[in-house]
């Protein structure tokens, strides 16, 4: 809608929106009519009480009034008798008469009965009496004094002094003074302050004074009916209130003593408890330092504080009873009329309630008490050899708050000491699980070998733990890498086959050898079903060249490294069915987890011997590569020394692996390869005769010089050069001239000569080995 | 200005409902709505006169308005052409009124000069030259609500009518319907 617009509805309708909207109001209308009410309600409480308060003023107020008014009214009955003689029917015309003239002029009758009083008394007559008050009412209008003021000077005009009139303004001349004419004193007054109190009376001030006057009456007339009730009050407060109060007090007074007695010497045996309690605690402190600390804990907590409240209470009880008493007092003052009633009732119903709050105290006091009592009798604490005195037990407090100090001190230090010494314990217990009997258990030394031994035990403890914990690692990487192998196998074997090239492959990527892969290419097969049949174990024996037996072994120790480690039942298996100990089993776990092929963990007799012939081979290969001569060719024998080697001779030695397939010679299982385990060699070596034919070959640490290819040792007694004849410069010899001068007579000078020279050309940068400085 | 409102009950909940049973009751419903507003609109549009209710009223805007007018805007232009495109017609929900009502439908009188010959001397009679300016309308043309509270006033009965007669008929169709299909 744009700004500004006027809309003009055309059509309209109660939606959905409006009806929400409309029940909102409607509960906002509610919450507004529950607070109009509870506005409404708390108001009508607040006027109701406030009625109520009124009430009670009106009604304490009319009372107090009508007390006074009958306290004025009897004054002035007893003074008009007394000066006038008047009759009873007079002085109840007099207070009706006083009645009307406050209610016409403003001036409240307590006011006007002492004034008229006084003039009835000086005149002798209640009717002049009369007259002269309106008189006494003119000058107090007319002077603006009170009307006691004025009645004093009226009553001294009366007398023969004027002067209190002329003060107040009449006009009294020197010879009316002097003349002593009262009458005409009253008359001139009387003209001068004429209709002046009548005057006074409508103005608005005195207006409300007469209003005031009039509730005044009403509230001294309900005071006056309610009189006789109170006097029947009073009766009942001094013939049965006070009476009762004085003999419950002459009753339960020694009670009461009985009770601060009781209390006090509770006290006092209860302090003595305290003090016995924990002397004989400080002094087994070693033994009881924990029930003290329990003891102060809760004991002294909860039981003395709940008693220390109880006598907190009852001082606070008897504080009460004596500011009630006083209102006791005062109450009894009231009964016999030197104090208000309202004053009166107070103060004897504070004094109930103060005698009702003692005795509650004081029974929870008692209560407490049996409480302490019960509990000393369950600490079992005799109190029979304490022999001293209040005065004693008081000496004995700071005493006892240093005791306790220390007990708390000691406390924690013997928490400590406490720690060390079941520390103590236990590397003693440990040191006597390991045969070793401590001679002295307070030996400092032997002490502290426990504790190291402890120390010791657990740090070995600790290392058995993270050992434990790296071997589980290792094994899980062992898994892990069993598990990618099997997937490598799983992948190499998807045709059904393994070739040489597929074997290679793996060993690399496996980092073993060949035969491992083979080997375990074999094992992994058999045992994958999880079971070993006898068959698999004779194919695997052959192609191990092993024994049945051994290949079985090799298997279910295989079968047992399948995750990695061997469990001790595992352990315990192998070894008893293999007749073997737990270290050899572990030896064998070790080999075949780390890929020791079974004819390397068990091998044939002659293995050893091939294997020097093998080495040999290696030798000779090795001497044929570095003499640079061509392997392709056969190569014939030195002719200087040694025996030809065998035809057919390769530098290398190939271990070819055939494919197999399914259904082949040696197939285990659906993927099991066949392996063709290494021959060792088919010529006609012998052992023997290849040591002999090593013994046979030039030794050449002597030196010396080879013309043809020839079959020989060297470096056999140590580092040697092989240099060739025609390459001597090249290779980093040098020729050194040396030039003797003089004559040379015998070896040593020849020697000597030869060594100045060779020093001579190190100095000039020539290299010089120093052998030859040996010389 | 009339203050007398015309409620119908139930104009959105009925189209809502008649929509799922019979679609063209539905349309015919919103059509006859539809076309008192819009002879409404038509109507208040023919309220506007051509020329400047007074010859005073110009019809451009100033160019240098006096700030204390409109907000510094000046006096507005009369152009009964864009006082008439400023009369529509709709029939947005709007707001929730004092009387829990929704409007169905309404027209706007948009434009400032629309809105000053619509409602001038609604509430006081005006001082000085504006005194002068609300007689002369008063004169001219009719008291306060001269454009589309006129048609409203004038057209009220007819148009109540007849969407009366629209809504018995489209609740009667939709009461058939449920009943239908109550089976």
């Amino acid at each position: 809608m744009a700004i500004g617009a006027v809309v003009a509805r055309i059509v309209t309708q109660y939606s959905d929106k409006g009806s929400k909207a409309a029940a909102r109001d409607i509960n906002k209308l509610g919450k507004s009519f529950d607070k109009f009410a509870g506005q409404v309600s708390k108001a009508f409480g607040l006027a109701a009480a406030a009625s109520a308060a009124f009430a009670i003023k009106i009604g304490v107020d009319s009372v107090k009034a009508a007390i006074a008014d009958e306290k004025s009214q009897t004054l002035l009955a007893n003074s008009l008798k007394n000066t006038t003689g008047a009759t009873d029917a007079a002085i109840a015309a007099t207070e009706l008469f006083i009645d009307q003239i406050q209610r016409t002029f403003g001036v409240v009758d307590d006011d006007l009965r002492p004034a008229l009083a006084k003039l009835s008394s000086v005149t002798s007559s209640l009717a002049d009496g009369q007259k002269l008050l309106g008189l006494a009412l003119d000058v107090s209008a007319g002077g603006s004094v009170d009307l006691g003021s004025a009645t004093n000077a009226v009553t001294k005009a009366l007398q023969g002094n004027y002067k209190a009139l002329r003060n107040l303004g009449v006009p009294i001349t020197d010879a009316m003074v002097k003349s002593k004419d009262l009458n005409a004193v009253l008359a001139l007054t009387a003209k001068t302050f004429a209709g002046a109190a009548a005057a006074r009376a409508n103005t608005f001030e005195f207006r409300m004074k007469r209003l005031a006057i009039a509730f005044d009456e009403a509230k001294e007339t309900l005071g006056t009916a309610l009189l006789p009730v109170l006097e029947e009050l009073f009766t009942v407060m001094i013939t049965k209130v006070i009476p009762a109060i004085q003999t419950f007090l002459n009753e339960n007074g020694n009670k009461l003593v009985a009770v601060m007695t009781q209390a006090i010497k509770a006290i006092v045996g209860f302090g003595f408890a305290i003090f016995k309690v924990f002397a004989f605690v400080a002094k087994h402190k070693e033994v009881f330092v924990t029930l003290g600390a329990i003891f102060a804990a809760t004991f002294v907590a909860s039981k003395v504080i709940a008693f220390v409240t109880a006598i907190q209470g009852l001082v606070k009880a008897y504080q009460a009873i004596r500011a009630a008493a006083i209102g006791a007092a005062a109450a009894q003052a009231a009964a016999t009329g030197g104090i208000s009633v309202a004053a009166a009732v107070a103060g004897v119903a504070a004094f109930t309630a103060t005698l009702g709050g003692l005795y509650l105290v004081t029974k929870k006091a008692n209560s407490e008490m049996n409480k302490l009592e019960s509990t000393g009798e369950d600490l079992e604490f005799s109190f029979d050899g304490l022999n001293g005195t209040t005065e004693d037990f008081m000496k004995s407090l700071s005493g006892l708050n240093i005791d306790l100090g220390k007990a708390g001190k000691n406390t924690k230090a013997l928490t400590a000491a406490d720690l060390k010494l079941i520390a103590t314990q236990k590397a003693l217990a440990a040191l006597r699980k390991f045969g070793i009997k401590p001679t002295n258990e307070t030996d400092p030394i032997q002490l502290e070998a426990a504790r190291l031994n402890l120390v010791k035990q657990a740090n070995l403890q600790e290392a058995e733990r993270v050992k434990a914990i790296l071997a589980n690692l290792e094994a899980q990487l062992k898994a892990n890498d069993a598990i990618k192998r099997y997937t490598d196998l799983l992948g190499v074997v998807a045709d059904s086959k393994i070739s040489p090239e597929e074997v290679i492959v793996l060993s690399q990527k496996w980092g073993i050898s060949k035969d491992a892969v083979i080997a375990y290419t074999g094992a992994i097969f058999a045992v994958n079903d999880g079971k070993i049949s006898t068959r698999e174990v004779g194919a695997l024996a052959t192609q191990w060249n092993v024994t049945t037996a051994q290949a079985q072994m090799y298997l279910e120790f295989f079968a047992a490294l399948n995750d990695g480690k061997l469990s001790d039942d595992e352990i315990n298996k192998l070894a008893t069915k293999w007749n073997l100990t737990n270290k050899e089993v572990a030896d064998y776990s070790k080999k075949i987890a780390d890929g020791v092929t079974p004819s390397a963990l068990w091998p044939a007799p002659g293995d050893a011997a091939a294997k020097s012939w093998k080495d040999a081979l290696d030798a000779l290969n090795k001497y044929v590569a570095a003499s640079g001569a061509k392997i392709e060719a056969p190569v014939t024998p030195a002719p200087v020394a040694g025996t030809p080697l065998p035809p057919g001779f390769k530098p290398e030695v190939v271990f070819p692996v055939s494919p197999i397939k399914p259904g082949d010679s040696g197939f285990i299982g659906p993927v099991a390869p066949k392996v063709t385990t290494p021959a060792p060699s088919t010529s006609n070596f012998t052992t023997q005769g290849l040591i002999n034919k090593l013994n046979r070959m030039p030794m050449l640490a002597d030196g010396g010089i080879v013309n043809s290819p020839t079959a020989a040792l060297i470096g056999e007694a140590g580092p040697e050069a092989v240099i060739p004849l025609n390459r001597m410069g090249s290779m980093g010899g040098s020729t050194l001239n040396i030039v003797v001068n003089g004559s040379v007579t015998s070896e040593g000078d020849l020697v000597n000569a030869i060594r100045n020279a060779i020093l001579q050309g190190q100095n000039n940068g020539q290299a010089i080995t120093k052998t030859a400085i040996q010389l | 200005m009339a203050n007398e409102v015309v409620v119908i009950s139930g104009i959105k909940e009925t189209t809502a409902a008649l929509k799922k049973f019979d679609k063209d009751a539905a349309r015919r419903l919103n059509k006859v709505i539809n076309d008192e507003l819009r002879l409404a609109e038509n109507a208040a549009k023919e309220q506007i006169p051509d020329k400047p209710p007074m010859s005073g009223w110009r019809s451009v805007a100033p160019k240098n308005p006096r700030k204390t007018t409109r907000g510094g805007e000046g006096w507005p232009a009369w152009d009964p052409q864009a006082i008439r495109q400023g009369i529509i017609k709709t029939r947005s929900e709007g707001r929730v009124r004092a009387d829990y009502t929704t409007s169905a439908g309404a027209l706007f009188n948009k434009t400032a000069s629309g809105v000053i010959f619509e409602v001038a001397g609604r509430r006081t009679p005006g001082q000085g030259t504006g005194r002068k300016m609300i007689g002369n309308l008063n004169d001219r043309f009719r008291k306060a609500s001269r454009g589309i509270w006129a048609v409203i006033d004038r057209d009220r009965p007819r148009i109540y009518a007849n969407i009366r007669s629209a809504m018995d008929d489209a609740q009667k169709t939709l009461k058939a319907n449920l009943n239908k299909e109550k089976g």
